[in-house]
C-alpha cells in the first residue's frame, strides 16, 4: 500500500494527538487528582505536617497514593480522556472518512499511540497534580526518612527504594515514569475491551473488575505472587501487603503481557470490521 | 477518452448470497454515470468495493490506472460519498471536515468554506453535527467529497434524505462539477433522477451489469 504514506502518516499523528490531548476531559482529570489528594491528607494527616517534622514531597505523593481512592478508580482513570474515540468512531461510522485519508494501518497506530499516550500522561497529570496539591504544606526532599502508616517499615519496598532513601526527588521521577507505563498500558486494555463488548460502558467496566479480582487473589496467597498484583507497578513501595522487595524486570513484565495482549484483541478485532 | 474506472469481472458473496456476478464496465474521464437499481440489491456492496473499503472476491477494480487493494489501499485523487456518513457528532460540520482536511492535507480553510456553502451549509454554523437533520448531514457529505477537489467523485444515495428541491439543487452542482472537467459516478434508485443526471445508466439486476433499464422500470 503506498499512498503517500511518509506524509500522510505525520497528519493522522498529529491529527490523533490532537484529539485526544485537547478535550475537556483533562479537566475533569486535574479535578480528580485534587480530590484524591484531599481524600488522603484526610485520611492520614502526617502529609499536612509542615515545619520540622513535615515529611518530603515525595513521601506526601505515597502517602496520598495509598490513603485515597487511587487505587480503585486507576484502571477506569487512565480511560477518560480517550480510550472511547476508536469506538466512537466505528460507531459513529466517522472512521471510514478517516481511514479513506489515512490508510488503515496508518489510522491505527496513530489512534493507539494516541491513546496510550493520553493513558499515561493522564496518570502523571494525576500524581502531579498531587503533588502540586501537597506543595501548600511546603516542598521539601529531605532524604533519609519514611512515614508510612505501618509501625514496622523504616524504608519502602520495592525496586529503588534505596533511591527513595537517598534522592527522593529521583524515587519521585521513578514513580512518574512507573505511572506512565502504567497509564499506556491499561488503556490499551480498556480500549481492547471496548472493542469486544461494543460498548464502552461494559468494555471500561471490564479492567477495574479482573484489576479488582487479580489483585484481590494475588494480595490472598501466601507467599503473595506480587507479579499478579497490578497495582504493585503503579505503587511499587507499598507496605500494606508486605510482600517485600521484587525486581523491576518482573513489574515490567506484567505491563508487557497486558499491553501485548491488548494490542492482539485490538488488532484481531480490528481486521474482522475491515472485512465487513 | 481515458478511462478513469475500470472493473472487470467483480465477484462479490457473502456466505451463499452472491450479491454481485462478474461485473465489468468502465466510467470514462469527465462522465456521470449511474450504477442504479432497487434498494437491497448490491448497489452499496458494489461501491464499497469502488471506493476500497472492501474487496472483491475475484475481479478487479483499477481507478486512475492504479488496482485498488494491489496498488493501492484506497483511491487517489477520488471523493466519497458513502451511505449514512458518519461524523464526530460533537464537532460541528466545519470542524468536521477541517480535521479531514488536516489529515489528507488538500483542503485549507477556504476551501471548506467554500464547499460548505456550495451545497448549502452554513460555515459559521457551530451546532453540533449530532443535531443536523439527515438532508444536512447528506449535504454534508458531499462538501465532504468535493472539498479537496479530486479529479473522481463517487457518491452511494447522494440525495437520499433530500426534498425535491434540494435534489434539484444537487443535480445541478453534479452538472456543474462535471463541467469542470470532473468524472461522477453515484447510485440511485430512482430512475428520475438517473435519466435527468447521468449519461448512462447501468442496472444491477440479479448480482449482473446491465445498460438496459429492466423491464419494471420501463413500466413493461
Amino acid at each position: 500500500m503506498k499512498i503517500n504514506e511518509e506524509r500522510i502518516n505525520d497528519h493522522i499523528l498529529k491529527v490523533e494527538l490532537q484529539r485526544a490531548f485537547q478535550n475537556p476531559r483533562w479537566i475533569l482529570i486535574v479535578l480528580i487528582g485534587v480530590v484524591l489528594f484531599v481524600i488522603g491528607k484526610t485520611r492520614f494527616p502526617q502529609i499536612t505536617v509542615t515545619g520540622e517534622y513535615a515529611i518530603n514531597t515525595t513521601n506526601r505523593l505515597m502517602l496520598a497514593m495509598s490513603y485515597s481512592e487511587l487505587a480503585f478508580i486507576v484502571p477506569l482513570l487512565v480511560l477518560i480522556p480517550y480510550a472511547d474515540s476508536l469506538l466512537n468512531d466505528i460507531q459513529s461510522r466517522a472512521i471510514d472518512f478517516l481511514i479513506f485519508r489515512s490508510g488503515r494501518k496508518d489510522y491505527l497506530r496513530s489512534k493507539l499511540f494516541a491513546i496510550a499516550l493520553s493513558g499515561g500522561v493522564c496518570l502523571v497529570v494525576v500524581l502531579l497534580v498531587m503533588v502540586l496539591s501537597s506543595s501548600v504544606y511546603g516542598i521539601n526532599f529531605k532524604s533519609g526518612v519514611y512515614a508510612t502508616g505501618m509501625v514496622n517499615e523504616t524504608e519502602p519496598f520495592g525496586p529503588f527504594n534505596w533511591l527513595f532513601m537517598t534522592k527522593p526527588a529521583l524515587y519521585l521521577i521513578y514513580l512518574f515514569i512507573s505511572a506512565f507505563l502504567f497509564g499506556i498500558t491499561y488503556s490499551l486494555f480498556g480500549t481492547a475491551m471496548s472493542l469486544v463488548f461494543k460498548n464502552k460502558f461494559i468494555g471500561f467496566s471490564i479492567p477495574i473488575f479482573v484489576f479488582q479480582i487479580v489483585d484481590f487473589i494475588g494480595v490472598s496467597m501466601n507467599p503473595q505472587p506480587w507479579y499478579l498484583i497490578p497495582l504493585r507497578g503503579l505503587m511499587p513501595f507499598d507496605t500494606a501487603r508486605q510482600v517485600g522487595d521484587h525486581d523491576l524486570l518482573l513489574q515490567l513484565f506484567q505491563y508487557l503481557v497486558v499491553f501485548l495482549s491488548s494490542l492482539i484483541i485490538i488488532r484481531l478485532v480490528m481486521k474482522s470490521y475491515g472485512k465487513k | 477518452m481515458k478511462n478513469v474506472i475500470e472493473a472487470d469481472n467483480i465477484c462479490k458473496s457473502f456466505g451463499k448470497n452472491h450479491v454481485l456476478k462478474g461485473l465489468s464496465f468502465q466510467v470514462p474521464e469527465g462522465a456521470i454515470y449511474a450504477i442504479c437499481g432497487k434498494n437491497g440489491i448490491g448497489k452499496s456492496v458494489l461501491f464499497r468495493i469502488l471506493t476500497g473499503f472492501i474487496l472483491p472476491d475475484t475481479g478487479s477494480v483499477k481507478i486512475h490506472g492504479q488496482q485498488i487493494g494491489i496498488d493501492l489501499e484506497f483511491p487517489k485523487s477520488t471523493g466519497i460519498l458513502i451511505d449514512r456518513p458518519g461524523y464526530m457528532p460533537d464537532s460541528s460540520g466545519y470542524a468536521n471536515l477541517a480535521l479531514l482536511g488536516q489529515i489528507s492535507g488538500l483542503a485549507d480553510e477556504e476551501t471548506i468554506r467554500a464547499s460548505l456553502e456550495l451545497v448549502g451549509l452554513d460555515p459559521d454554523d457551530r451546532k453540533p453535527v449530532r443535531t443536523y437533520s439527515v438532508g444536512m448531514l447528506q449535504r454534508l457529505g458531499l462538501a465532504q467529497a468535493i472539498m479537496e477537489d479530486p479529479q473522481l467523485i463517487l457518491l452511494d444515495e447522494p440525495t437520499s434524505g433530500l426534498d425535491y428541491e434540494s435534489q434539484i439543487e444537487m443535480h445541478e452542482l453534479f452538472l456543474k462539477l462535471r463541467d469542470q472537467g470532473k468524472t461522477i459516478v453515484f447510485t440511485s434508485h430512482s430512475p428520475w433522477e438517473v435519466s435527468r443526471v447521468s449519461e448512462k445508466a447501468f442496472w444491477l439486476v440479479n448480482g449482473k451489469l446491465q445498460e438496459e433499464a429492466p423491464a419494471h422500470v420501463n413500466g413493461k
